[in-house]
């Protein structure tokens, strides 16, 4: 006779920590790479910001976020007059007014994508992964990127206050009803502060390199127009795909109450 | 020999013999007790580092296992549960499985072979003679390693900052992108490691902690305070920190899990009395001395007592003080192939896991060897008497191979006259002994000397011998004393001893025996495992590092990590099942032979069906 095998997952210490980042092992992954994602998940635990949740993307299953590339811009150009958004459909660059769309219905995968985005004039593109597999990943699965950056609550009490951050907007005086304060953009980001006392400022910059990653989850905002756009048609009646999309997500989340 | 007998032997008098002679019966007694206590407070510590998962420390159990249930299969009798086992065997055409019926030996067992999990192009590491600004970007986010070793000196305290005396603090980006900074408090010329995960180091400006939390400071990407750094024409006067993904090439290192306890603490009574410690986590050092061309080359491990924790005080620029002030030498092991030929290495590791020390050699060769004091065995060549009268002293139990050993013999507790009396030198792995005589050397026949019988009883042996010898191999040497009032006729030596020995345990009066011992170690392998197919170099470094206890290998340009593979399975009777550790393509037999009965035989398969 024959005794078939059970495959049995061993609780670690590990695995009990992980427990309380709510995320688990599986029973064909190891150890050491377990390690890895749960290592990501205390990094990003005590982080905020409007990316965190792209950010748990990368641990929450076995299936990690890739790294694809980072865009930056030669020295001729401002990078503050720079504005490169990605959301679901898109992936859009505007640089000193000359918008650049390269939309993911006409680059389907990743490699075709990063090829048209070395045409655009004056772009700096730093590979961040060799894989081969990743040409022929679908270009809709890029997450979601925005350069637009805020920065809050910065306080400083000195006369010239030099900035945290480069490629700086604008900014506004926090406690002065959002008044717009000049700084100096020539040496350095600067303002000066001649009254001498606490300016608790926002900044708004543009963060850069901008970097783009690949995720296998094909992820969209409930209240987006793409999302809108996938549930209703032309005429705003409810389509069999989109009756199927509210379906699925009812069974994951049924008491979704929202319009 | 545990160090936590010494710790209680340390209670004693710094007089008694129990205290300064390892190998008296005393002694051997708190040993017994000292490493059942020591055997217990490594398997806690075990405990406590297993929940040090995330700073990569080993995971001391595997993470999936597969089990076999048998009862499965119908030819199995539920009786077998209570019957004895006498033969157990589960093998296929390529593999046998060894057997544990502990889990914890199961855990802690060593691997059957090694296979190449990785290899990489090249590893970062970089010598620093002072701050950095530098970027730098890692393939993957890393623990980085700060090598202290070729450190020289500290700064002096009058010229530092208060609150960042001697640290070394790193800046950079993690895994998330998100700004970090390290700050390592340097105590000791040591290796050092990171608890966050680099993903790149760069200097990094000041944030707030909406960004950041905690906040980050800011500064350049290392900035080193309080360490005297500086760059020599001679290389070797070069003062310079290493920071690298993995450390190789190390001369010496802590053992976390083992303790060392000194028999006395010389600066009780010094300035450094509130710095210095008997007790102190145990220090290893390599070494394989450089020998003439047709010699043999060897390679040692130096086991050594720290007294200060924090070298910062004793090794300031003003007032250096040499190592050997502060530090003590316990004992010298020789590392030798499991024949017990000499063996030349060319790099180690500690393996925290298992607590043993893993050596490469030049004949392509892993060992593992196990970290222990050398044992002194009780050996009753000549029986002590109940009371003492003379004296045998060394200046330690420990000595290496060809160190002059310098023999004390004194009288102590004088019981009255002294007829005559001898000194026997009994070599334990030889069994031969031989007398001591007038010329101090050592005579096969019985050779006596001629005691005294003067008012003063404290001169009776006057003046008391001292003793040159040398250890000419390894092992454990005895020396005995015997005095005697009365005339002993005898034949020859072994009738000598065995008179002597006859009288002692008749409780015979006037005769006196006392003993010491002292040893000499090699060291043999637990284990030896080939790895020639992957290596091509001789001098290859390796370590051991990360959570599923990866050999990390640096042979010539190339660089791989080595996985251990081990054939093992856990047996539990009372479960009635079998866990194996690895899936095998070829099903395995299993056949159990109990003491009554006839034997079950079955054969172990793998679901494959998710």
């Amino acid at each position: 006779m024959t005794i078939l095998s059970r495959e049995i997952k061993l609780d670690t210490f590990l695995d009990e920590y992980a427990a309380e980042l709510s995320i688990s092992r599986k029973i064909s992954e190891d150890v050491s790479s377990f390690n890895d994602r749960v290592i990501v998940a205390h990094e990003n635990l005590y982080q905020s910001g409007p990316e965190a949740f792209l950010r748990s993307l990368d641990y929450i299953t076995t299936e990690r976020t890739k790294r694809l590339c980072n865009i930056t811009f030669t020295d001729e150009i401002d990078l503050r007059d720079v504005e490169v958004v990605g959301d679901k459909e898109k992936l859009s660059l505007n640089i000193d007014g000359a918008a650049h769309v390269l939309p993911y219905k006409d680059y389907k995968f990743v490699g075709l994508l990063l090829e048209k985005l070395q045409e655009v004039p004056g772009i700096l593109l730093e590979n961040l992964n060799d894989s081969e597999e990743l040409f022929f990943k679908k270009s809709c699965n890029i997450l979601p990127v925005n350069n637009r950056r805020q920065f809050l609550s910065f306080e400083s009490s000195e006369k010239i206050i030099k900035l945290p951050v480069t490629n700086v907007v604008r900014v506004l005086n926090q406690r002065d009803m959002g008044t717009t304060l000049p700084f100096n953009n020539t040496e350095g980001t600067e303002i000066l502060n001649e009254d001498g006392g606490v300016l608790k400022m926002l900044i708004e910059y543009k963060g850069f390199p901008v970097r783009l990653d690949w995720s296998v989850f094909n992820i969209t905002a409930c209240n987006s127009e793409y999302f809108k756009s996938l549930l209703k048609d032309e005429n705003g009646f409810l389509t069999s795909s989109g009756a199927k999309l509210i379906n699925e997500i009812l069974k994951k989340q049924n008491t979704y109450w929202g319009k | 020999m545990s160090f936590i007998s010494q710790s209680i032997k340390n209670k004693f008098p710094s007089w008694s013999k129990v205290r300064r002679d390892r190998s008296s019966n005393f002694g051997i007694i708190l040993d017994c007790i000292g490493e059942e206590l020591e055997l217990l407070r490594r398997n806690g510590y075990a405990l406590k580092l297993q929940q040090k998962n995330l700073l990569s420390t080993p995971s001391f159990e595997k993470e999936k296992i597969f089990k076999f249930q048998f009862n499965e299969d119908e030819t199995y009798d539920s009786e077998n549960k209570n019957k004895n086992i006498t033969n157990i065997v589960c093998e296929n055409e390529e593999t046998s499985i060894d057997i544990f019926f502990n889990w914890n030996k199961y855990s802690f067992a060593y691997p059957n072979k090694f296979k190449v999990k990785e290899a990489t192009v090249s590893v970062f590491e970089e010598k620093i003679y002072g701050n950095q600004t530098e970027e730098t970007v890692f393939e993957k986010p890393k623990q980085l390693y700060l090598n202290l070793e070729n450190v020289k000196s500290f700064n002096n305290v009058k010229n530092l900052n208060e609150t960042k005396k001697y640290c070394v603090i790193l800046r950079g980006k993690n895994s998330i992108e998100k700004d970090i900074e390290e700050r390592i408090n340097i105590t000791d010329l040591k290796i050092y490691k990171t608890i966050n995960y680099f993903k790149s180091l760069n200097s990094i400006e000041r944030t707030n902690s909406y960004l950041n939390r905690p906040s980050v400071r800011g500064g350049d990407a290392i900035e080193i305070f309080g360490l005297d750094l500086h760059e020599d024409s001679n290389e070797d006067n070069d003062s310079y920190i290493i920071i690298s993904e993995c450390y190789f090439k190390v001369k010496r290192d802590q053992i976390k899990s083992d303790l060392s306890v000194s028999d006395t603490n010389p600066f009780a009574d010094s300035l450094f009395y509130n710095e210095a410690n008997a007790r102190n986590e145990l220090f290893v050092e390599f070494s394989s001395p450089e020998v003439s061309e047709g010699e043999t080359k060897r390679s040692y491990l130096d086991f050594f007592h720290k007294y200060f924790r924090n070298e910062n005080i004793s090794l300031t620029v003003d007032s250096k003080i040499e190592n050997d002030f502060f530090e003590e030498f316990l004992y010298t092991c020789e590392l030798a192939k499991e024949n017990g030929d000499p063996c030349d290495i060319s790099d180690w590791s500690v393996d925290q896991r298992r607590s043993k020390i893993i050596t490469l050699g030049k004949d392509k060769v892993i060992r593992y060897y196990p970290i222990e004091t050398p044992k002194i065995v009780r050996d009753d060549l000549i029986t002590e008497s109940k009371e003492i009268e003379i004296v045998l002293e060394t200046a330690k139990s420990f000595y290496n191979l060809n160190e002059e050993v310098g023999l004390n013999i004194s009288l102590e507790r004088p019981k009255g006259m002294i007829g005559k009396y001898c000194v026997i030198k009994h070599i334990s792995f030889a069994d031969s002994f031989s007398f001591l005589n007038k010329e101090n050397g050592w005579q096969d026949e019985v050779f006596l000397f001629k005691g005294n019988n003067f008012d003063n009883v404290f001169e009776n042996i006057k003046p008391s011998l001292y003793v040159k010898d040398t250890f000419d191999d390894y092992g454990q040497i005895n020396y005995y004393v015997c005095s005697f009032r009365q005339e002993i006729s005898y034949s020859d030596k072994v009738s000598f001893v065995k008179k002597i020995n006859s009288k002692i345990l008749n409780d015979s009066k006037g005769i006196f025996s006392n003993k010491t011992s002292i040893v000499c170690k090699k060291s043999l392998p637990d284990l030896e495992i080939n790895v020639s197919e992957f290596i091509n170099d001789e001098t290859v470094s390796i370590s051991l590092q990360g959570i599923d206890n990866l050999l990390f290998v640096k042979d010539g340009n190339r660089f791989f990590t080595l996985e251990e593979v081990r054939d093992i399975a856990y047996f539990s009777q009372n479960l009635e099942s079998i866990y194996l550790e690895n899936k095998y393509t070829e099903s395995l037999k299993l056949f159990i032979e109990y003491t009554e009965g006839s034997p079950f035989e079955t054969s172990l398969d793998y679901d494959d069906t998710e």
